[in-house]
């Protein structure tokens, strides 16, 4: 083969080594057997060299790729063809920055820059975006790729290189609409060019970019596609679930982003990708520490802070010190030596740009100062944090520092305007979940004020600090308490109990006619372990599993753990006997306690109960009337028994009920125009993704995410299902599930269990249950009754249940519609 | 959710040919692994095996079961598992019910919870970390009884 046919050959191989790896590599290895190793042969040597390199890179085979581009250096500059040198060099960039080294990428850049085209410039600067980004420097990273795409002209290979690489850069960066602006013309220049890799690359960073949105549901559609599209890439696979998991880290689901990285950090070891690795591990290590598994987290970080110190990244290496020494913190007692190293950890994280994280870890640092008595240290640190200016560790700051210098007043101050700059940010988001999870990192403000509000010993001060929090996780924006007369002229003759919880201590606040009472009823775990026994027990009765004893003894022991300090110390004061009697309970959840079955606890046999997310939305709830002769609909779900024969009956109990068929498009039209809506199905809770859970329709299941379309829900929505009261409540005020998403978009009550029920007994249950219903009966009376006349447990009356239903029979509530109050 | 621990494969197990063959020396974190999973031998206990639950009929849910059973010679050990925000809530009861006295031990790989049976049977953990766990029995005058080591993915 003469010279320049060589050369030729060699080129066409580096053309096709993008988008056809395979035929590349067999183009250029047929050049490298045919042709001398010395002489004027070494060009095109030099040129083949570097197209099995794009091709292995492209393959997945980043120490193969490096090995090509040294041999294909060291032949160019043998020969003196500094040009052909550059141009490998320029490739090597990429491959040196996956293979853990972007300092040493950015040095062999400013080597090749001298030698190469304008066009050739360009190139290098998409590649230089890359090394820019993995050293966090996005900013750069985009002008880069500004730069390159206005010298680039046609070649679509290297300008969708430029928007995928600009899109992430600015995605990082906060740039939403840009980001995806870039990543949408990237998806297209590369599907124009049959670059079926590029195409899956851009859509790849869909998830990512709708992550960092806030678009749970978005990322993960969009995830579960580029998986499959990514699939022979193992490589590429597990860098988009790493990005992807470091977005769910950031919207506060760090189980999720575990079960990420635990597929991605072997594929990554398999790929030897150093840099993809580090990343991988550092996000591992949080999301370990977040889930409180310290010692996993050590490991980890200690791993990560090698791998990145190795790979000169010394931006991102304070970052897995900062992991290694909050780890340390959770397993040892804090100590002075403890101290000093988060001292300079905290310099090493502002030097590196990390000064959200420096901060964070200072109001740590002043909080183990306390731990270890040395005040003036932590006033010190708390004084430097309090001068930032905004955000929630100033706020922190300063409120604590108030706190310790007596100003309680001031303190309180300081956590209101740092919880109403949580709420404002919080409340641009319209899917609950995103909400309550953007609102979590207001917690350790909301966490300060109730500490300074328990310390007043007052009922009526502790209430008002959690319903401000409630109020900024239910979405209202503004940490604003009810207010309290207004709370009392509703209640009427109902007490309303508030559980609030702060570190593992449980306490309640009881609003009765004539007092409001605080009492402290210690650990919260043991609540929280009593309420899994009990709904163990319960579920296991329900599903006749064998040998499952009856949950009583469960049940009482948890009403002796929740109330007994409120009823005993009472009947001990002169005078005043139990302030709860036979009252009807309005009760508020914390934690765990959203998923107690409260009319269970044998105090509650014949008292109605109503569960709310806070006193504020019960408040609001008590204020919606019913609409005269409104719409009642009924649905019979697939493959149950005795469905169609609860439809019928609602129909009997009600006249006028219209039946609607059970497919997903009918039921949501109907619930949009009911006020009373009653649905027979099976139905699912989704606990790591409460709005998945769903009840099961003909077409399908209709999801809590289904229902966030609805503008008028029902009044009254009965589900008689499996588990459909069932919550998860990220921060208390934000139950989320089916039940919860109905009452956040405006129904008044929903009656719906918290426990598998039986089908059968399900239908005797609500026979009675609706006879009362058009009888008269408000919703959370007419379940006690119901509940106790047939013995089935498990449904509890969510919201504002006090208020009587018209139905529209003669004799029922469109009489006695009246004022709540 | 959880799955039992699996065969060993041809790459783990070449891995393992190298590592006895002294051409990788082992690493130290494998080491302290190796000697941790020793420490939480239990001589002479018996293992209790996982055996199928039945599917629920007539209740209204097609959830997939979250049911564990695992029985030994004369005891059985229910466990229902609930994952939230990454961490793992446990519940179970041990059947027929122990006599007073009778502890279950939670164990994972870094820490071990203790916990004293209800008159059911029944007992709980909350907020565990995923990965591997063993339910330990303790009866007093009996050799304990231990579930075989299941994972519990987060």
């Amino acid at each position: 083969m003469a010279p320049d046919d060589a050369i030729a050959a060699a080129e066409h191989a580096m053309d096709l080594s993008g988008s056809d790896p395979a035929r590349a590599r067999a183009l250029a290895r047929g050049v490298l057997d045919s042709v001398p190793s010395t002489g004027p042969h070494r060009e095109a040597a030099a040129v083949a060299h570097r197209a099995l390199a794009v091709a292995a890179r492209e393959l997945g085979d980043l120490p193969l790729a490096e090995e090509h581009l040294h041999r294909a250096v060291s032949v160019a500059v043998s020969a003196n063809l500094p040009h052909r040198a550059a141009q490998a060099r320029l490739s090597l960039v990429h491959v040196r920055t996956e293979l853990g080294h972007p300092e040493q990428a950015l040095a062999l850049a400013a080597d090749a820059e001298p030698h190469l085209t304008p066009v050739e410039v360009a190139k290098l600067d998409v590649h230089r975006a890359v090394a820019l980004g993995r050293l966090g420097r996005h900013r750069e990273a985009a002008e880069h790729c500004d730069r390159a795409v206005d010298l680039l002209g046609e070649d679509a290979r290297f300008l969708a290189g430029a928007m995928l690489n600009r899109g992430l850069a600015r995605a990082f960066l906060g740039e939403f609409e840009a980001a995806e602006t870039d990543l949408t013309r990237c998806a297209e220049l590369a599907r124009a060019a049959g670059l079926d890799h590029v195409l899956t690359l851009a859509e790849g960073n869909l998830p990512f970019l709708a992550a960092r949105r806030g678009d749970l549901l978005t990322a993960f559609t969009a995830y579960r596609r580029a998986e499959s599209s990514l699939f022979g890439y193992p490589e590429r696979l597990a860098t988009m679930r790493c990005d992807l998991a470091e977005a769910l880290i950031a919207a506060h689901l760090p189980g999720e982003a575990r079960v990420l990285l635990d597929l991605a950090v072997p594929e990554l070891i398999a790929a030897g990708a150093e840099v993809a690795l580090s990343e991988a591990r550092l996000l591992r290590a949080r999301v370990e520490l977040r889930t409180g598994d310290p010692r996993r987290a050590r490991e980890s970080a200690a791993l990560a802070a090698a791998g990145l110190a190795a790979q000169g990244r010394t931006t991102l290496t304070p970052l897995a010190v900062e992991i290694l020494l909050r780890a340390r913190l959770m397993l040892e007692p804090p100590s002075g030596e403890l101290l000093a190293e988060m001292l300079a950890c905290v310099d090493a994280l502002a030097a590196a740009g990390h000064s959200n994280a420096s901060a964070a870890l200072r109001f740590t640092s002043a909080e183990v100062s306390l731990q270890l008595g040395d005040l003036a240290a932590a006033d010190d640190q708390l004084g430097r944090l309090a001068c930032r200016g905004r955000g929630v560790v100033t706020r922190q700051a300063t409120a604590l520092r108030r706190a310790l210098a007596g100003d309680r007043r001031g303190a309180f101050a300081a956590v209101r305007s740092g919880l109403a700059e949580v709420g404002a940010a919080a409340k641009a988001f319209e899917n609950p979940m995103v909400r309550a999870h953007a609102v979590r990192e207001g917690e350790p403000l909301a966490e300060l004020g109730l500490a300074l509000a328990l310390e007043t010993g007052r009922g009526r001060t502790l209430l008002a600090w959690t319903e401000r929090w409630r109020a900024v996780v239910g979405g209202t924006g503004q940490p604003v308490a009810p207010d309290l007369d207004e709370l009392r002229a509703a209640l009427g003759d109902r007490v309303l109990v508030e559980f609030v919880r702060h570190g593992d201590e449980l306490v309640a606040v009881a609003v009765t006619p004539d007092r409001v009472v605080l009492r402290r009823l210690g650990p919260f775990t043991a609540v929280a372990e009593a309420t899994v026994r009990l709904r163990y027990g319960l579920r296991r009765t329900h599903l006749l599993d064998g040998r499952a004893s009856e949950p009583a003894g469960e049940a009482a022991e948890l009403e002796r753990l929740l109330f007994g300090p409120l009823r005993e110390r009472r009947s001990r004061s002169a005078g005043r006997g139990d302030p709860l009697g036979d009252r009807p309970l309005v009760i508020v959840p914390t934690g765990t306690l959203h998923t107690l079955p409260w009319p269970l606890l044998p105090m509650n046999a014949d008292r109605p109960v109503t569960v709310a997310a806070s006193a504020a939305t019960w408040l609001a709830g008590s204020r919606t009337r019913a609409v005269p002769n409104g719409r009642i609909v009924a649905v019979a779900g697939p493959e149950l028994r005795y469905a169609e024969a609860e439809a019928r009956m609602v129909g009997v109990c009600h006249p006028g009920t219209e039946r609607v068929v059970a497919r997903r498009a009918e039921v949501t039209e109907a619930l949009d125009r009911a006020e009373i809506a009653h649905l027979a199905t099976h139905g699912v809770f989704s606990p790591r993704s409460p709005l998945l859970s769903s009840i099961h329709l003909d077409d399908g299941p209709l999801m809590a995410y289904d229902l966030l379309r609805l503008r008028t829900p029902p009044r009254l929505v009965v589900l008689s299902a499996c588990d459909a009261g069932m919550a998860h409540a990220p921060a208390d005020g934000a139950p989320l599930g089916l039940a919860g998403t109905f009452l956040s978009l405006g129904s008044q009550c929903v009656v719906a269990s918290l426990v598998p029920v039986r089908d059968e007994e399900t239908l005797a249950l609500m026979t009675v249950f609706h006879g009362l219903l058009a009888a008269g009966h408000p919703p959370a009376q007419a379940l006690t009754m119901a509940s106790a006349k047939t013995r089935t447990a498990g449904f509890v009356c969510f919201g504002y249940g006090g208020q009587p239903m018209a139905t529209g029979r003669e004799g029922s509530a469109t009489q006695l519609d009246q004022d709540p109050t | 959710m959880t799955r039992h621990p699996p065969t060993i494969d041809d790459e783990s197990l070449i891995a393992a040919l190298r590592l006895a063959a002294g051409h990788d020396p082992v690493p130290a974190h494998v080491s302290d692994a190796a000697r941790a999973v020793f420490g939480l031998r239990l001589p002479g206990a018996a293992t209790a095996r996982p055996v199928a639950t039945p599917a629920p009929s007539g209740v209204r849910s097609s959830e997939e079961t979250r049911l564990l059973r695992f029985a030994a010679a004369e005891l059985t050990v229910e466990l229902e598992v609930t994952s939230l925000d990454g961490l793992v809530d446990l519940a179970g009861q041990v059947s027929p019910c122990p006599e007073a006295g009778t502890l279950v031990e939670i164990r994972t790989l870094h820490l071990t919870q203790s916990r004293e049976l209800s008159p059911t049977g029944q007992f709980a953990v909350t907020g565990l970390p995923p990965g591997w766990f063993s339910v330990v029995c303790h009866r007093p005058e009996h050799a304990p009884v231990a579930t075989s080591w299941t994972r519990i993915r987060p």
